[in-house]
């Protein structure tokens, strides 16, 4: 049997010749485009205002004309009545049967209805991730994330009941009772963010136990950050787990539209039969298709009903990998995930610093522990950026040859210099969600 | 690639299982445990024709 018959949890759509899959994109957008246009207020009248309407959607040029939407117009319409959605939704009230909203990290939290097709959707999106990557339905799957109102490993909970999995909810557990439970029920894989991945292997060193010994994961599932993106974070977090670990990307407001297979290490491939992802040149504003430099992402749900997601702007900063994946999909990839964020990019001293390229450096030291803070302030109106690290155990003494090293390889990296501070081991904030380890103060000064 | 006419019995018999939902529906609909349930049946049905009928759709 082909390898991608194997490894694709439907071949028929994972394998499509690009021409067809491009097709059927063009297909699936008229599609969600006409369902939004004629059921969804808010949407028929911002592409009123526009002047398109479903007959002029013929070609991906067309789709470029399509109005973005992006998180502040989705706050603007939750807003106003009717409560809570405002007169965004495309169904009856009535047929919403799920309400999650996303994290706040970024301002106000974004409300999100789906109804019971559109949850069921959202497990389907999932089972594409989780098949990708290894999981079946001889695994024992763990969910140490606390079942709460945002929509996080919800769906990887469904995702991997639809594959036929065991999967066992952690939820109000402490960090250490989850690694006792999982160890009692030789659980195989799990699910949390990268920054909870690392904090669970450090609970558990401190209980005495060895992650990559004394459990039984086989592989790793993360989201919610980039960081099993980052080869440095992600290599961390292999050794110390003794197996592979995944990235996959989703958004409350968007779903889960990407995901690593067995053959890519920091490439995502994109869920194209479910999603159109158009990467944005920042400064033309035009769409690119072929690999080049990274752009801002505009993502429409092709098959999401009830909240309708159409062309809307992430912010998340990305960029089209290179050449075929050797799994045979026919899905295209991008490169490292998500390489930043249109609104966390910043300027400092003039020089463009994405918080990702921080974490990349500060995690290849292997004598640096695995929390980190980034401050960056406005001293005398020259700009200054604070590193705080903790040093971990066993490389006392060698301190200033450390920093000494973390500084030239920041500055190579970054092209900044940096003030660094050491703080005792474990003193530093740990998150168990999403992590805010890059702090831009100067906006509040 | 499954062979094109595979694809389109599949997509022939997805549409029947519809259809056999939707009667049900029209029958037993007064009834709630029917309708909620053939609400749940008609949502995997969605995403049978997602995975399968897009496909034969793709060729139109």
């Amino acid at each position: 049997m082909p390898h991608h018959k194997t490894s694709c949890w439907n071949p028929l759509l994972e394998t499509l010749p690009r021409e067809r899959l491009r097709a059927l994109q063009l297909k699936k957008f008229q599609r969600i485009f006409a369902w939004a246009y004629d059921n969804s207020p808010f949407y028929r009248r911002l592409y009123q205002e526009a002047g398109i309407e479903p007959g002029d959607i013929k070609n991906f040029e067309d789709i470029k004309r399509v109005p973005k939407t992006d998180k502040g117009m989705l706050r603007e319409v939750q807003s106003r009545p009717p409560f809570p959605y405002g007169d965004i939704l495309a169904v009856p009230l009535a047929e919403v049967t799920a309400f999650r909203q996303t994290s706040g990290t970024t301002g106000t939290p974004v409300y999100q209805a789906d109804t019971w097709q559109d949850w069921e959707w959202w497990a389907e999106c999932w089972a594409y991730i989780l098949y990708a990557q290894g999981y079946r339905d001889t695994d024992r799957v763990f969910i140490p994330f606390g079942y709460n109102i945002f929509v996080a490993f919800w769906a990887g909970h469904y995702g991997a009941e639809k594959l036929g999995c065991e999967v066992v909810p952690g939820g109000v557990l402490d960090t250490r009772a989850r690694i006792m439970k999982m160890q009692e029920l030789k659980c195989t894989a799990f699910m949390a963010t990268p920054t909870y991945v690392l904090g669970m292997a450090d609970a558990a060193r401190e209980m005495g136990l060895d992650p990559a010994k004394d459990l039984f994961i086989e592989r790793i599932t993360c989201a919610g950050e980039p960081g099993a993106s980052i080869p440095a974070t992600k290599r961390r977090m292999e050794e110390v787990w003794g197996c592979r670990v995944f990235d996959h990307i989703g958004a409350t407001e968007i779903g889960a539209w990407s995901y690593a297979c067995l053959q890519q290490e920091t490439d995502l491939h994109v869920n194209e039969a479910f999603f159109l992802v158009e990467i944005e040149d920042e400064q033309t504003g035009e769409i690119r298709e072929t690999p080049a430099n990274p752009g801002k992402m505009i993502i429409t749900a092709f098959d999401r009903l009830g909240k309708p997601c159409i062309r809307f702007d992430s912010k998340d900063v990305i960029r089209w990998a290179d050449g075929v994946c050797a799994c045979g999909r026919t899905f295209r990839s991008i490169e490292g995930g998500v390489v930043g964020r249109a609104d966390d990019i910043t300027k400092v001293k003039g020089v463009l610093l994405a918080p990702t390229a921080i974490e990349e450096v500060v995690r290849g030291f292997a004598a640096l522990a695995d929390e980190y803070e980034v401050l960056v302030t406005k001293k005398a109106d020259i700009d200054d950026i604070l590193l705080k690290v903790e040093i971990n155990p066993g490389f006392e003494g060698q301190e200033e040859r450390i920093l000494a090293q973390l500084k030239d390889q920041l500055r190579v990296v970054t092209n900044l210099g940096y003030r660094v501070e050491v703080h005792p081991h474990g003193s530093l904030p740990r998150y168990e969600v999403k992590a805010k380890r890059f702090k831009d103060l100067r906006k509040q000064e | 690639m499954e062979n094109q006419e595979t694809i389109i019995q599949l997509d022939e018999k997805i549409t029947r299982l519809r259809q056999a939902a939707l009667d049900v529906l029209a029958s037993g609909g007064e009834i709630e445990a029917v309708k909620r349930n053939i609400t749940k049946i008609l949502a995997n049905t969605r995403m049978l024709e997602l995975n399968v009928s897009d496909v034969r759709e793709a060729e139109r």
